[in-house]
């Protein structure tokens, strides 16, 4: 596993977990923007996501014990490209390949600058794993 | 046929029917904006220059879109959920011959040909459009109402072609070259007006121009019967561009097309009667 | 743009009173857009009517499938939509959802691809032809926005 003090290099994979309840994702429709689109509380200081570095898919799908979950893959280097800023936040001690796209967060989720960067993410999606299901407690 | 209406020097008239030129630019909602901030606005003007104030009702919002498969769109124009408590504030100077037209999502200029004084010409309205959209901005940045962004340019010229100048009877009405005729069926039917508009699109979808003959006759005591035609071009910005200068790009692609459209739309004589010049702006 | 009129009896030569003061023509407001296409009522063309007509049903019926199947069942369980990082839509927006769903089925315009809810109480209607994009955006704050996008680019975005 990597340090998760290093900082996010073009040649990482990063996760998106995307809650399979919501219709965001399918099969037939592929996914939506609004799998990218920011909480209004809860991404202050943007968009989480995680770094394939520090969990596998698997982990990264995990949520709600009973949910299931899509995850969405995505190549940091793309990211760049696009002039998205991918930011690595650790939560210590329990997930260390936290990371962020701060340019999507709470205040701005409503600006056209964010819904573009939506549609540019889903543009981005290398493929979406799934559905994994939380096992119940 | 010209390939940009802004290549090579523009027509010019001596005395050109225009009685009113509007210059605009409509841009995303700020969503800190209020109307109280209408008032604070025009408190930052010299109030010498800018002393009369009148409310008026918003302007819808307007957009020129080539996407023909938007098939919500047109629908979608005419749904009103919402009571909009927006307000537009007209400001006017005190020579009553220029106006700003400021609400949230559009801001406007006026020169106001009513007031008296020959035509300007269109780089001095477009210094005093710059002018106040300059002071615009900075109000906006200093109340932090939100990130300014255009969406749309626009431009009109209002024309008054009064009977009795480049027409007498409705026969006379060929000045306007697009114009087919009010037709008379001798015996049965005798053309008796039309109001109708053209609607072409600039190349490369920068944009549409929009043509609206009306006829009929004034309300003052006069009672002058006339032409109004109104030239209104209207466009997306580049993409990506949002700055200031794509917006003075804009207007200005808008200003050519409108003033070779009128160009070529008119008779010879009837340019001959406006005085016609070859010539720059 | 509005150029003030008052309108005066039909049949006269009178001229829209022009309140030349506020000069921003509303000649285009209302124009058909450039390119939409639409048979004219009593079509001669009797095999385009029939597509139409068959079109038109489609439509009315995934509009229908969305009213009933979809919003309606998330009213009565808005909970299925609950997760981390997800706040469900309330049944006032809903509400509010059905009810424009009822009116663009109404008019005859065709049903969405996609319904889905936003991680903010929201809700969300898409369809895309293309390139081409259009949403009906059901904020929680009870504002109602039509985005038109081209590609990732959004072009057009106006309150309802």
């Amino acid at each position: 596993m990597g340090d998760e003090s290093e900082p996010i290099t073009d040649d990482e994979w990063l996760y998106r977990r995307v809650p399979a309840s919501t219709g965001w994702y399918s099969h037939e429709t592929g996914l939506k923007p609004e799998a990218f689109a920011p909480h209004k509380t809860e991404d202050a200081t943007g968009l989480s996501i995680s770094r394939a570095k520090f969990k596998t898919i698997a982990e990264a799908a995990k949520g709600r014990p009973g949910k299931s979950y899509y995850v969405a893959i995505l190549s940091a280097g793309d990211l760049q490209k696009q002039g998205i800023v991918v930011a690595s936040r650790p939560l210590l001690p329990n997930d260390p390949g936290h990371a962020e796209l701060p340019d999507l967060n709470s205040s701005n989720r409503k600006t056209a600058e964010t819904l573009e960067r939506q549609r540019i993410l889903v543009s981005l999606c290398l493929r979406v794993e799934g559905p994994f299901a939380t096992a119940e407690e | 046929m010209r390939s940009d209406p802004q290549e090579g020097p523009l027509p010019d008239y001596t005395n050109p029917p225009v009685v009113e030129v509007i210059l605009g630019i409509q841009f995303d909602r700020l969503p800190g904006f209020q109307n109280a901030h209408l008032g604070a606005f025009w408190k930052t003007l010299d109030a010498t220059e800018w002393p009369t104030v009148s409310d008026a009702p918003p302007l819808e919002p307007q957009f020129e879109n080539f996407a023909e498969s938007a098939s919500w769109a047109k629908f979608a124009m005419h749904v009103k959920l919402t009571q909009d408590p927006s307000s537009r504030l007209q400001i006017k100077n005190k020579a009553g011959n220029r106006m700003i037209q400021a609400q949230n999502s559009r801001l406007l200029f006026n020169w106001l040909g009513q007031a008296g004084g020959p035509y300007p010409r269109y780089r001095n309205v477009r210094e005093g459009f710059v002018e106040i959209l300059e002071t615009f901005l900075a109000f906006v940045g200093r109340e932090k109402l939100g990130e300014f962004r255009p969406n749309q340019w626009e431009v009109s010229y209002l024309n008054h072609i009064p009977r009795g100048t480049v027409w007498n009877t409705r026969s006379d009405w060929g000045f306007f070259r697009p114009f087919g005729g009010v037709p008379t069926i001798e015996g049965l039917l005798q053309g008796e007006s039309f109001n109708g508009e053209w609607h072409f699109v600039i190349p490369d979808q920068r944009g549409r121009l929009h043509v609206a003959w009306q006829h009929g006759r004034r309300s003052d005591p006069k009672k002058q019967e006339m032409i109004v035609l109104t030239l209104t071009a209207r466009g997306p910005l580049e993409q990506n561009k949002k700055d200031v200068s794509a917006v003075l790009a804009g207007l200005d692609l808008g200003h050519a097309t409108i003033v070779h459209a009128f160009q070529t739309f008119m008779a010879d004589e009837a340019r001959q009667y406006w005085r016609s010049k070859d010539g720059s702006d | 743009m509005a150029v003030t009129k008052e309108k005066r009896a039909i049949g006269s030569e009178e001229l829209q009173d022009v309140v030349f003061t506020r000069v921003n023509t509303e000649a285009s407001v209302l124009r058909e857009e450039g390119g939409a296409s639409q048979d004219p009522p009593g079509c001669a063309d009797e095999a385009t009517g029939i597509r139409e007509t068959e079109r038109a049903s489609a439509w009315r019926e995934a509009w229908e499938e969305v009213i009933d199947h979809m919003l309606i069942a998330w009213g009565c369980d808005p909970e299925q939509l609950e997760d981390e990082g997800i706040d469900p839509p309330t049944r006032k927006t809903i509400l509010r959802a059905i009810r424009l769903a009822q009116a663009f089925r109404d008019e005859g315009r065709p049903a969405p691809d996609s319904v889905v809810p936003d991680p903010n109480k929201g809700i969300v209607f898409e369809r895309r032809d293309g390139d081409v994009s259009e949403v009906l955006y059901l904020w929680e704050d009870g504002t109602t926005e039509y985005q038109l996008f081209l590609g990732t680019r959004l072009v057009e975005r106006r309150t309802l």
